[in-house]
């Protein structure tokens, strides 16, 4: 079972560290996301990586419509990994709707948890006018959809699995495998609908372990009205805006993003600093 | 600053930023955009992007140019200064030049390709949705045609319960007139056909007037009451006992013959008697025949209703056995 768990979600450990990191990749990508930022917390943890199931080289025999038709079916598959490894307390990184599946994961196991960073976080993708900004239209978010589809997003995955069966083309079957954005067709859609019409605003109060907010400059996808929401909903929650900008520090702005992460982790919440 | 070749070339050219900083961009570009070169030059890519395409660029075109260093075939919509939406096919690849990291973008407009993908697209999701109401209405057909097998089942309990009190005597839980003629029919058809014997039975209270008169309706129903339930118990596999009307019972007794037939017609009339259902002994009259050949419902009915009428001509709480002739 927990052997199971561990092959379903391709989970990596690395580090030297006796406390446990682990993170959460965002939407689109696998956890090849985190090679610039792992690095520097081997030393000190155990580092946890993980794909989604349907997502860079999971189990896509795993994926169920049904249970992944929402973000608490990725949030079960983080508990699980979590029991498989007996890991308790552990510091969770995450990136964008990772940050909301560490979060869900939180409230159902409030005690697997140390303490939530959350980078890029969203409750909710779409505007709920007047009293909520989230950044987008709705028919703008069914427009990245529509790309996504215009992308073949997915179908690099699906086509390698046709192509392997080819062994006159290795080549490109090599190729396809080793994006490291791939998932299946139908998984990609559905993740990306589960991700971006999701409405997480009523579980951010229901949130008891403590949090760190990293807000980037300029993000279009989780602008600074998100992070200023999220850190007003999520009691002990710290906010950091970043110098970086777009929706990837952890990527465009390693240095920065292990800079604050590490600063939190050598203070910790600090209740009157953050809230006053 | 640009060469001439790569200035007007077919294609566009854009060098970003990591940041995504417009560092340089050729005339073509500009010309499709409908910018000037100073209104773009070091803004943000965003500037020429339409929502979906700033979302998909930070979801997809910068980790993946990040990790792999090249972005191939991406699709995505440019805007131009008008706000027109401008499709784009756009390769990409990521290296340093002068000692700094650039991303260096070719692209071309699609608007056959485009047109052509979207009509697919828009067949794809008619279809998509086709499918799901196909479903939906499948998945309504078959709760209907479940809802349908279980009325079905229903209405055949209620048959089967209708039948049953339809063939019943609601009093005394024996069959009815109609329904033991029927059983009658058909087993006087079996019987002859295996030359089997076959005798048929009517009882008649004697006297129930009185005991109705007597000790009122209510006493008279438990004698039948009574009666029916001594009959029931003298059944044997195969047997039927009926109410014929009123006071008058019936016994079909497949498989007796004469001698048979008379033994239980007198055990039950001797039941009856020592049965002390009310404080007069009550008795009853039985006629009994046996099939013969040519014999028919109404015949054989006959023949015991001459049998019956006997045992009370000859003073009742008796057991006659018709002639063997119809006359």
């Amino acid at each position: 079972m927990y052997q199971d768990v561990l092959l379903r979600n391709n989970v990596n450990i690395t580090g030297k560290g006796t406390r446990t990191m682990l993170f959460a990749p965002g939407f689109g990508c696998d956890q090849n996301m985190w090679r610039l930022v792992t690095p520097a917390f081997e030393e000190n943890y155990r580092i946890i990586l993980f794909d989604y199931v349907g997502s860079g080289k999971s189990d896509y025999n795993a994926y169920d419509s049904s249970k992944y038709s929402d973000l608490h079916g990725y949030a079960n598959d983080l508990i699980e990994i979590c029991a498989a490894l007996d890991l308790k307390e552990i510091t969770f990184v995450g990136h964008s709707v990772g940050s909301t599946i560490g979060m869900l994961a939180s409230i159902q196991k409030s005690d697997l948890f140390e303490q939530l960073i959350m980078i890029g976080p969203s409750p909710r993708y779409l505007n709920d006018q007047p009293d909520y900004i989230g950044g987008f239209k709705r028919e703008e978010l069914d427009g990245l959809i529509d790309m996504m589809e215009m992308n073949y997003i997915g179908w690099s995955n699906y086509l390698s699995k046709v192509i392997m069966k080819n062994p006159n083309r290795p080549e490109l079957s090599k190729e396809l495998e080793d994006s490291f954005c791939s998932t299946d067709p139908t998984v990609a859609r559905q993740f990306a609908m589960a991700t971006f019409f999701s409405d997480n605003r009523e579980d951010l109060k229901k949130v008891v372990v403590p949090s760190l907010i990293l807000q980037c400059s300029e993000d279009v996808i989780a602008p600074i009205e998100v992070g200023n929401y999220m850190h007003r909903h999520l009691t002990k929650s710290t906010l950091r805006l970043m110098e970086a900008t777009g929706h990837c520090p952890h990527m465009s702005h390693p240095e920065e993003t292990i800079r604050l992460i590490k600063e939190y982790l050598a203070v910790g919440y600090v209740s009157i600093l953050s809230k006053e | 600053m640009l060469d001439e070749q790569l200035n007007y070339a077919p294609c566009g050219y854009l060098s970003l930023s990591d940041e995504g900083t417009i560092r340089t961009i050729n005339q073509t570009l500009l010309s499709l955009l409908g910018f000037d070169l100073y209104e773009i030059k070091g803004k943000h890519v965003n500037t020429i992007l339409t929502v979906p395409s700033k979302s998909f660029y930070q979801l997809y075109f910068f980790p993946i140019i990040k990790l792999q260093e090249r972005v191939e075939e991406m699709y995505l919509t440019f805007k131009s200064k008008t706000n027109d939406d401008i499709p784009v096919l756009l390769s990409a690849i990521r290296k340093k030049r002068n000692g700094e990291i650039v991303n260096d973008c070719m692209l071309f407009q699609i608007k056959k390709r485009y047109e052509y993908e979207q009509s697919l697209l828009a067949v794809k999701k008619e279809t998509e949705e086709r499918n799901r109401v196909k479903r939906e209405q499948i998945a309504e057909l078959d709760l209907l045609r479940r809802e349908l097998e279980s009325k079905q089942k229903e209405l055949l309990e209620v048959n089967v319960q209708l039948g049953k009190l339809a063939a019943t005597d609601g009093l005394t839980g024996l069959k009815n007139r109609r329904s033991l003629q029927e059983d009658l029919a058909s087993n006087i058809v079996l019987f002859t056909k295996k030359s089997h014997p076959l005798s048929f039975l009517l009882l008649d209270i004697d006297h129930f007037k009185k005991i109705n008169d007597n000790y009122g309706h209510l006493t008279g129903d438990r004698v039948l009451q009574g009666l029916a339930l001594i009959l029931k118990e003298e059944l044997r596999e195969g047997d039927v006992a009926a109410r014929y009307g009123g006071e008058e019972f019936a016994l079909i007794l497949p498989g007796a013959d004469q001698a048979t037939a008379q033994k239980i017609a007198e055990r039950i009339r001797l039941r009856v008697e020592g049965a002390g259902w009310i404080n007069q002994t009550v008795t009853i009259s039985i006629g009994t025949a046996t099939l013969i050949t040519g014999d028919t419902v109404s015949s054989l009915q006959s023949r015991a209703d001459r049998a019956l009428y006997s045992s009370k001509n000859r003073g009742r709480n008796q057991v006659t056995h018709a002639s063997h002739k119809n006359d």
